[in-house]
C-alpha cells in the first residue's frame, strides 16, 4: 500500500512539472498548418463532392443517416452542411496557428475534422488518426501561453516565458513512440523483416497509388539502397521506445548509470530524431500520403525542452551579431 | 480526509492514466479488417503466407501450408477478439477525442498494384478512348481530384475485391461526371489495370493486365 502511495505520489510529481511552453507552441503552429491544409485541399482540388457527398447529392458514398451528433447543429448531413463544416474547420485551423481561442480552436478543428473524415472511411488513413490524436493533445495542453497572439495581447510579448504543465508535451512524445512501435510491429511482411527479402520500400515506391511522380521501375543502384532503407526503417520504428529512454536519461542527467552515460555521449535522442527527420522528408519528397510527414515532424518540436530552444535562439542571435 | 487533499491533481493523474491506457490498448497489433478468408487468397497475401510458412518450416514447423493458414486464421481471430475486449472501455473516448490508434501503415507492399483507367466512347460501335490514365499528362480528365492525397486511399482500397459495391458506386459517380461534361459521349467504362512490379533483381517492366471493366451506358449512369 505504501509502495502504491509512493508510486502515485511520484506520478503526480511528474504531472506537476512545469516549463516554458516553447515546444508546445511550435507543435501547435505546425499541427494548425496541417489542419488548414486538410480543410483547404478538397476545396482547392474541387474534390468535396467526390469525397463526402452521397450518391443522391452527386457524390459516390452510400446514404447513411444524418452523420452523427456533430452534424446535428446543421440539421444533419447535407452538401451545404459539408461546406459549413469546412468553413468552421478553416477558421479553427487559423485560430490554432495564430494561437487565438485557447483550447477551443483545436477542439473545434478536431471535431470538424472527425465529422468530415468519418463521412467516408475509405478516403483517409493513418495520417488522419495521427492528426486527430495530436489535435486532442493540443486541446489538453496550454499551447497558446507563448508564441501566440494571445500571449502578445496578455503580456505585450510574442514569446513570454510563461510556464505551463509539461505533461502534454510528454504525451506527444509517447504518442509518437506508440505510433512508430505499433506500425513497426505490424510490418511483419517478409518484404520488411531483415530475414526476408528486404524489398518492402522497393515495392512501395513502385505503387502508383502513393507515388508523387510516375515511376515504373528503378535503376540498379536503387536496389541496395532500398534494401538498407527497408531494414533501417523497420528497426528504427521498432526501436522507438529508445527515444523515450533517451529523453528520460536526458531529463535525469545528474543521476548516475552506465547506460545513461552511454546514451548522453552517443546523443541517442538527436540521432533518433535525425533519422526520423530524414525519413519523413524522404517520404514527403517521393510519396503523397497527405499530411503524415508534417504532423509527425510537428511532434518532434516536443522532443526539446524550453531551455534548448532558448540556447538555439541565443546561438542564432550570436551568429547574426557576429556577421559582418 | 486531510484538508491538503488536492482533487484536481488526483483527477488529472487518473485521467492521464486513462488516456495512456486508451493509447496503449488501441495500439495492440491485430488483423482488424483482415479476417476475410477471401482476401487471404489475394496473390499478395498468399505470397506472404507462403514466405512465412517456408521460414517457419526451416525453424521446425511441421504443419503443411493449409494447416498453417488455418492455425494463423485462428490466432488472428483470437487477437482481434482480445483487442476488442481491451479497447471496449475506451470506445467513447476514441470516438469523441479522435484518439483511435490504427497504425497499420504499409504493412505489406503490393507486388501487383492496380491503377485506375477511365475510358469513354461516342456510340456503341465506336472505339473506347482514354479519359484518365493514372499519372498520364495526356489523359488527365478529373486528375486534380483523382490525384489528390485524400482520393489516393480511395483508389488504393477500391481495387480490393471486398470493396466491390463501393467501387461500383464510384464508377457510377465517375461516369455520370464524364457524361454530364460531354453530351457527345454514349458510355463510360472504368477499369483496373494491374502490373506486376519489377523485382529488385529483375527490373524488366511487365505487361499490363486489364481487369473486367465496369461499363455505364448514358441511360444507366445518369438516371
Amino acid at each position: 500500500m505504501t509502495r502504491l502511495r509512493q508510486w502515485w505520489s511520484a506520478w503526480l510529481t511528474v504531472l506537476g512539472h512545469r516549463e516554458v511552453g516553447t515546444g508546445l507552441a511550435w507543435f501547435r503552429m505546425l499541427v494548425g498548418v496541417a489542419l488548414l491544409w486538410e480543410f483547404t485541399g478538397p476545396l482547392v482540388t474541387d474534390s468535396v463532392d467526390l469525397l463526402w457527398f452521397t450518391l443522391e447529392d452527386g457524390g459516390y458514398r452510400a446514404s447513411k443517416g444524418p452523420g452523427g451528433w456533430r452534424w446535428r447543429p446543421f440539421g444533419g448531413y447535407s452538401p451545404t452542411a459539408v461546406y459549413q463544416m469546412l468553413a468552421i474547420g478553416i477558421s479553427a485551423a487559423i485560430g490554432t496557428i495564430l494561437g487565438v481561442g485557447g483550447r477551443i480552436a483545436p477542439l473545434v478543428g478536431l471535431q470538424a475534422f472527425i465529422a468530415l473524415t468519418r463521412l467516408n472511411g475509405s478516403a483517409g488513413g493513418g495520417d488522419d488518426f495521427l492528426l486527430s490524436n495530436m489535435l486532442w493533445l493540443l486541446v489538453l495542453s496550454n499551447a497558446t501561453a507563448t508564441g501566440s497572439l494571445t500571449a502578445r495581447w496578455r503580456t505585450g510579448r510574442l514569446w513570454p516565458d510563461v510556464s505551463v504543465p509539461a505533461w502534454p508535451r510528454y504525451l506527444v512524445i509517447v504518442q509518437l513512440v506508440v505510433m512508430y512501435t505499433s506500425t513497426g510491429l505490424q510490418k511483419m511482411s517478409h518484404h520488411w523483416v531483415p530475414w526476408g527479402d528486404q524489398s518492402a520500400l522497393w515495392y512501395i515506391l513502385l505503387q502508383p497509388s502513393w507515388q508523387r511522380w510516375p515511376l515504373e521501375t528503378m535503376p540498379d543502384w536503387a536496389a541496395p539502397l532500398t534494401r538498407a532503407a527497408t531494414v533501417s526503417t523497420w528497426m528504427w520504428e521498432l526501436g522507438a521506445p529508445v527515444l523515450l529512454l533517451a529523453m528520460w536519461f536526458r531529463a535525469t542527467a545528474r543521476r548516475s548509470g552506465r547506460l545513461r552515460t552511454v546514451f548522453q555521449r552517443m546523443r541517442v535522442r538527436t540521432l533518433y530524431l535525425a533519422f526520423g527527420m530524414l525519413m519523413h522528408v524522404g517520404i514527403f519528397i517521393v510519396m503523397d500520403v497527405g499530411t503524415f510527414s508534417l504532423v509527425s515532424l510537428a511532434a518532434y518540436a516536443c522532443a526539446f525542452h524550453a531551455d534548448e530552444y532558448r540556447s538555439i535562439t541565443a546561438r542564432l542571435r550570436g551568429l547574426a551579431t557576429d556577421a559582418p | 480526509m486531510p484538508s491538503s487533499f488536492r482533487w484536481r491533481e488526483h483527477l488529472l493523474g487518473l485521467f492521464v492514466l486513462y488516456h495512456l491506457g486508451a493509447v496503449l490498448a488501441g495500439s495492440v497489433p491485430a488483423a482488424v479488417g483482415g479476417l476475410s478468408r477471401r482476401s487471404w487468397q489475394n496473390p499478395t497475401v498468399a505470397a506472404e503466407l507462403d514466405a512465412w510458412h517456408r521460414t517457419l518450416r526451416e525453424l521446425g514447423l511441421r504443419a503443411d501450408r493449409d494447416a498453417f493458414e488455418d492455425g494463423l486464421y485462428k490466432v488472428a481471430v483470437r487477437t482481434v477478439r482480445f483487442r476488442k475486449q481491451l479497447t471496449t472501455p475506451f470506445q467513447p473516448y476514441y470516438t469523441f477525442a479522435g484518439t483511435k490508434q490504427d497504425w497499420r501503415m504499409f504493412v505489406a507492399p503490393l507486388t501487383r498494384p492496380a491503377s485506375l483507367r477511365i475510358e469513354a466512347r461516342h456510340s456503341s460501335d465506336s472505339e473506347w478512348f482514354p479519359l484518365y490514365v493514372h499519372h498520364s499528362a495526356e489523359h488527365d480528365w478529373l486528375a486534380p481530384q483523382l490525384r489528390y492525397a485524400r482520393t489516393r486511399p480511395v483508389l488504393f482500397r477500391l481495387a480490393w475485391p471486398r470493396y466491390k459495391p463501393e467501387y461500383r458506386r464510384f464508377g457510377r459517380f465517375l461516369s455520370r461526371r464524364a457524361l454530364e461534361a460531354d453530351a457527345s459521349l454514349s458510355a463510360v467504362q472504368v477499369v483496373w489495370e494491374r502490373r506486376r512490379s519489377p523485382t529488385p533483381n529483375r527490373r524488366k517492366i511487365q505487361p499490363i493486365e486489364r481487369q473486367r471493366p465496369l461499363v455505364f451506358e448514358r441511360s444507366e449512369a445518369t438516371e
